[in-house]
């Protein structure tokens, strides 16, 4: 298994450099530059030109790329020319955020996505599957951010004028924390951070939860029908242990490799979302950062992206092979 | 005595000749409600909207516009199948359950007894007359702007205006009806991409393993690890921006998702006693991947792909959003929402009911999936 | 606010936020304000110097610093730091805005630690302008490379919790990128210490979170405020609306060199004539925000906009008149004006957002008069590359920030100029522009600029469309605000929160 793993991370080297590769052109063939945020009549052109020849963006592109593959490979991103500061110290700052609002938003992904596709399953056909389909689907089928808009609209203002509502259940609209963070006691600060969590974790992680449900419940009654199943359930097994021990195993088992699709889709989701709850992360980041053409902040970020979205495809695996003895992994 | 019955026997035969003009009405005599009310609901729709848009039917013939035409052959076409489904399903007797049906009549006979993916079922042909129709619904046009935009701006639901009017004094209502055409398109030709693509490269890389297996999955891990952003904002920004440029990128980046999953039923599969006695058969790879491989895992495509559906339409929203989509007027679900928003907080409507027509759709299309899904696939037949 | 600060040093500020901002934090020798119609240059409370004195022929200004100036950190402020700060933007590597500061200064020299005398090459009427440049503090940043990656690169600069070394009456408690920035008084101001203990500038980007935050009381100020939501803030109790004045100016250039018939410029005031500019401002419910523009130079210029050139009416039956009489007619019936067997059909280029919505009406009154227009949203970035970098386009709705200084109609308007995207060429403007610039004061140079401005208006190389504020919403609590076209956060210092 480690040689496995060892083998999958090298892998992965080629297929970062390619990906790489591929968005520094992309980026590069696209056009504009990061010089406009500068311009107005106001600002003389040769202000502008030096910028560029400051910034290297004169040099012909296959020798930009090699200087920013060089300073790549010896661990330096480079500086955002947006920002003013090292590429290095903005991802410092955004991963951990960008990590709290999707590992919190997966946590509620797989937790409620299966529980209410197991419930659904076992419970086929009947009332409570049919509505349960539907609210989820009805949730499901929402834009992200249009369902990000209408919580907030509700949770973050609308509560606000219900003299009766409860005050744990009113939500900030924005940032991480409130402006009186610092001064609250350790207890408080995590009630703080945990209710400014909640509105873009759930608008990030609902609709996919829903979809979990789906695919759960599909998995679910496929392994409930096969002949095992009825052989546990004929020995005269409780229908607990039938359906949480040997059913749910196999159910998993195409629900894993969901875990590794879910990465990518958590942080495109994360776009949208971190712009309507102003979250300062990495979705933030790389849409701004795209938009300005503040290429070492595309590039770097792209890495990061990419990155996590290797180590959870690899990780799907292992979780695979861990599930199902048939698959070998030599 | 006899006379009466007679008399009763000619008024009956009166009466089902009579009925057999109406279309479902044999039908629903016969105890056959579903079909009696669909048919009797659909001649009834297009009776309406042929009395209620009566001058836009009209002007079909002075207009001369492609739209106007295909409305006006939808709706020929809606009266003309009604009462010819209702006359030739009288006249073919009923067959006894479970008698020499084939695996498709199977499957329609499965698909048929859950009410949910009926339900999404009419929602769809409701959704897609409606969008063929659309010129007749509705008195104004798409991008028809109020007289006096400052009085016609976000005005509430009303008579006059059903959803209320946008920003522009347009009608809320016809957006949604001509914007249900493009947020149509834009699944299925993605999806015929995704869902094909995917397929074929699964299944060979999951049949196959080996060196096959790892070039693929790499390639296809390329591709899902690939910022999806940074590829759309530069073909948006390097090529005028189109819808069907933006379609044709979703969908051959959406493909390797369903190779993922195909590739993942595959692995189990090739191990299965069915594929080992085929492979000792000798039997060729694409034989055993296309025959036996591909239909058994049908189910979990089929699902991907009604999924993927919905999903094209819900990041073709999200697209609009960060303001990368189709321009204006043309109307989007998707643009429809996100030039609303800033409205929010006063003027529910614009938003709320673009935002309800993707969610009927992606229901609609998901609930299909689920239906299609239980009833094709032989295992979950009960 | 919508977006971040990107830099908290003015020397390498880019955008007109960062230089309000920054303002609060760096002070230069003068100070200036908005006076009914022009910019004012004056010494106050906040400048740094207490005096200055023009020489015998007036290329020649002297400052004298005042002693009790010192940075944040207790350092003196000296005429060493004005002397590095000048020389620091002349350096091509740092590439400042401040640059075009040097287009008419010689040379700045200390004369001894307090007093600092500006050269310049001839007399211009903005001398004062050039001369009040926001100092920065030479003991911090002359061991850092002259270039602006290193300079904006500074670790106090990046990491300014508390230590990055100031001027202002503010300095910077916290900063969290992309999250809000903190200001805190500086204890050693030397101006009157600010009212409030603490502002703390939160970055929302989406206008409606934005406005939610403002109506739940989550936040005081809102900066600026989407002019689409105006109407519905006006509605609100306990708030009030601050308008700036114009400080924008949108506009259609017609590029004769992609879409023939634009070189025609009775053609282009055709175009001009079938907007109807009130109707889309009304359409907008923006109208106490933006008003029809006649030409490159606002209203409140009252020395620069000539009187006698009004806005464009909305006059279609006209615009059909001179179409028809060029020999634009709708021959085959189709709605669409064609000539030579050609229609009438241009694109459009703009961006999304509220310039989508006015390009969509525009479309929309265009077509009224059988101008079929192709409407193209590009991207940001995209749209500048394709208006103003690379011009490749036929009609672009576009805008600038009004400066309030009139020069800035040369880069647009000059021959040859880099931001005169449609070639536009007149002899009247080119024969002008070297007057102003060579005249004694502002109020000299005025009657030229006006005449440039009003030339500029009849030969419409751009249909002009209008003039907008920017608005900022306060809650009522908030007080003792002086917003103007200045800046929104002038004297931030003497903002008052009532309890």
């Amino acid at each position: 298994m480690t040689r496995y793993i060892a083998r999958r991370l090298l892998q992965a080297i080629p297929l970062l450099l390619g990906i790489l590769t591929l968005v520094f052109i992309f980026m590069h063939a696209a056009p504009g530059d990061p010089t406009a945020m500068y311009m107005h009549p106001s600002v003389a052109p040769e202000i502008l030109e030096q910028m560029k020849q400051n910034w290297g963006l004169d040099q012909p592109l296959h020798i930009q790329y090699v200087r920013w593959m060089k300073s790549f490979l010896t661990g330096d991103f480079g500086y955002s020319l947006t920002q003013h500061r090292p590429v290095a110290a903005i991802l410092a700052e955004r991963i951990p955020n960008t990590l709290l609002l999707s590992g919190t938003a997966l946590v509620l992904i797989f937790a409620i996505g299966i529980a209410v596709g197991i419930v659904q399953a076992v419970r086929q056909y009947s009332l409570l599957d049919n509505v349960l389909t539907l609210v989820a689907l009805f949730i499901y089928s929402m834009p992200t951010f249009w369902l990000a808009l209408i919580l907030m609209l509700i949770f973050a203002f609308k509560v606000y004028q219900i003299d009766w509502w409860p005050d744990f259940l009113r939500f900030p609209a924005s940032d991480m924390t409130s402006v009186g963070h610092d001064a609250m006691s350790g207890w408080g600060r995590f009630a703080d951070r945990l209710r400014h969590l909640t509105l873009p974790a759930v608008s990030l992680g609902i609709a996919s939860a829903a979809s979990v449900a789906r695919y759960t419940r599909s998995s679910m009654l496929e392994v409930i029908h096969q002949d095992y199943i009825r052989t546990a359930r004929a020995k005269g097994l409780p229908e607990r242990t039938v359906i949480l021990k040997h059913a749910l195993k196999n159910a998993l088992l195409p629900i894993i490799t969901l875990l590794g699709l879910y990465l990518p889709f958590l942080f495109s989701g994360a776009v949208l979302v971190e712009i309507v709850f102003s979250w300062p992360g990495m979705g933030r980041t790389i849409f701004d950062a795209i938009m300005q053409r503040d290429y070492p902040l595309v590039m770097a970020t792209s890495f990061v992206f990419a990155t996590m979205v290797v180590i959870g495809n690899l990780v799907a695996d292992i979780l695979y092979a861990a599930v199902d003895p048939r698959i070998r992994y030599e | 005595m006899s006379d009466s019955r007679a008399g009763d026997a000619e008024r009956m035969r009166g009466f089902s000749a009579a009925a057999r003009l109406v279309p479902g009405l044999p039908q629903l005599l016969d105890g056959r409600r579903r079909t009696g009310f669909t048919l009797l609901g659909l001649a009834s729709t297009m009776i309406a909207v042929l009395v209620l848009g009566y001058p836009r039917v009209i002007a079909t013939f002075t207009e001369g516009r492609l739209d106007y035409w295909v409305a006006f052959g939808t709706l020929t076409l809606g009266l003309v199948s009604a009462w010819g489904l209702s006359v030739a399903s009288a006249a073919r007797p009923r067959r006894p359950n479970g008698e020499g049906l084939s695996e498709w009549r199977i499957a329609w006979r499965e698909f048929k007894r859950n009410r949910l993916a009926v339900l999404g079922l009419y929602l769809m042909v409701l959704l897609y007359l409606a969008t063929l129709l659309a010129p007749f619904l509705t008195p104004y046009g798409p991008a028809e702007m109020g007289e006096v935009i400052a009085d016609t701006r976000h005005l509430p639901p009303s008579l006059a205006h059903l959803m209320g009017t946008d920003k522009f004094g347009r009608d809320v209502l016809t957006r949604v009806l001509f914007g249900a055409r493009i947020s149509l398109s834009i699944g299925f030709i993605a999806v015929a991409i995704s869902v094909t693509l995917g397929t074929v490269i699964g299944a060979v890389a999951g049949f196959f393993g080996g060196i096959v297996d790892t070039v693929l999955m790499r390639f296809v891990d390329t591709l899902i690890s690939f910022p999806r952003l940074v590829l759309l904002i530069t073909v948006i920004a390097l090529f005028d921006r189109s819808l069907l440029l933006v379609v044709i990128i979703l969908g051959l980046t959406l493909w390797p998702s369903t190779a993922r999953i195909v590739r993942g039923e595959v692995l189990s599969l090739r191990e299965r006693e069915f594929v080992q006695a085929a492979r000792a058969l000798g039997l060729s790879s694409p034989r055993i991947i296309f025959r036996h491989i591909v239909p058994n895992v049908l189910g979990p495509v089929i699902v991907a792909a009604t999924l993927g559906l919905g999903n094209i339409i819900l990041i073709e929203a999200g697209l609009s959003f960060l303001g990368l989509s189709v321009p204006p007027p043309t109307p989007t679900w998707g643009n429809m929402i996100a030039d609303g928003r800033e409205a929010m907080v006063f003027a529910w409507w614009v938003t709320t009911f673009p935002g309800l027509a993707i969610v009927v759709t992606v229901v609609a299309f998901n609930l299909i999936g689920d239906g299609l899904r239980d009833s094709l696939d032989p295992r979950l037949r009960m | 606010m919508g977006s971040d600060v990107s830099t908290l040093l003015p020397l390498v500020e880019a955008t007109s936020l960062d230089a309000d901002i920054n303002a609060l934090l760096y002070r230069g020798l003068n100070s200036a304000r908005w006076a009914g119609g022009r910019i004012e240059y004056m010494l106050d409370d906040l400048s740094l110097a207490e005096r200055w004195e023009f020489g015998p022929d007036s290329t020649t200004l002297t400052y004298h610093i005042r002693p009790d100036a010192v940075w944040s950190d207790g350092e003196p402020i000296d005429a060493d730091d004005v002397v590095f700060t000048y020389e620091l933007a002349r350096q091509p590597d740092v590439a400042s805005r401040y640059y075009v500061f040097w287009e008419e200064l010689d040379s700045v020299a200390a004369l001894d630690d307090r007093r600092v005398t500006f050269y310049f090459k001839r007399r211009s009427p903005r001398m004062l302008l050039h001369s009040g440049a926001p100092i920065i503090p030479k003991h911090i940043f002359d061991s850092v490379p002259a270039d602006g990656a290193s300079l904006a690169g500074h670790p106090s600069v990046v990491h300014p919790d508390s230590v990055l070394v100031v001027s202002g009456p503010f300095r910077v408690a916290t900063m969290v990128p992309g999250e809000r920035l903190v200001l805190e008084p500086n204890p050693r101001t030397f101006s009157e210490r600010p009212a409030l203990d603490r502002v703390v500038f939160r970055i929302i980007p989406e206008a409606t979170t934005l406005m939610i935050e403002f109506m739940s009381g989550r936040a005081d100020v809102i900066y600026p405020v989407s002019l689409t939501q105006t109407s519905q803030l006006a509605e609100a109790t306990d708030v009030r609306l601050a308008t700036t004045g114009p400080r924008f100016y949108e506009f259609i250039p017609l590029n004769g060199s992609a879409f023939a018939p634009f070189t025609d410029s009775d053609v282009r005031r055709a175009i001009s004539y079938a907007i109807d500019r009130e109707g889309i401002l009304a359409g907008q419910g923006i109208t106490d925000y933006a008003s029809p523009a006649a030409g490159p130079y606002p209203p409140i210029f009252p020395d620069l906009a000539d009187p006698s050139v009004q806005p464009d009416a909305h006059l279609p039956d006209s615009a059909r008149a001179i179409l028809s009489s060029k020999g634009w007619r709708d021959s085959d019936g189709d709605g669409v004006l064609d000539k030579d067997g050609r229609p009438f059909h241009f694109t459009l280029v703009t961006e999304a957002g509220r310039r989508s919505d006015a390009a969509t009406i525009i479309q929309s009154q265009l077509a009224g008069i059988g101008i079929d227009v192709e409407l193209r949203l590009l991207e940001h970035g995209t749209l500048i590359d394709r208006v103003f970098v690379e011009p490749d386009f036929q009609a672009a709705l576009v805008g600038w920030a009004v400066t309030l200084d009139p020069e800035y109609l040369v880069q647009q308007f000059a021959r040859d100029a880099y931001y005169n995207v449609t070639d536009y060429t007149s002899v009247a403007v080119d024969s002008l522009i070297p007057l102003a610039r060579s005249a004694a004061s502002l109020a000299d140079a005025a009657p030229y600029w006006r005449a440039v401005g009003a030339t500029v208006a009849r030969d419409r190389p751009y249909a002009f469309l209008w003039f907008y504020t920017e608005v900022a919403a306060l809650s009522d609590r908030v007080r003792d605000t002086r917003i103007d076209i200045y800046s929104v956060f002038q004297n931030l210092h003497q903002w008052r929160i009532e309890p």
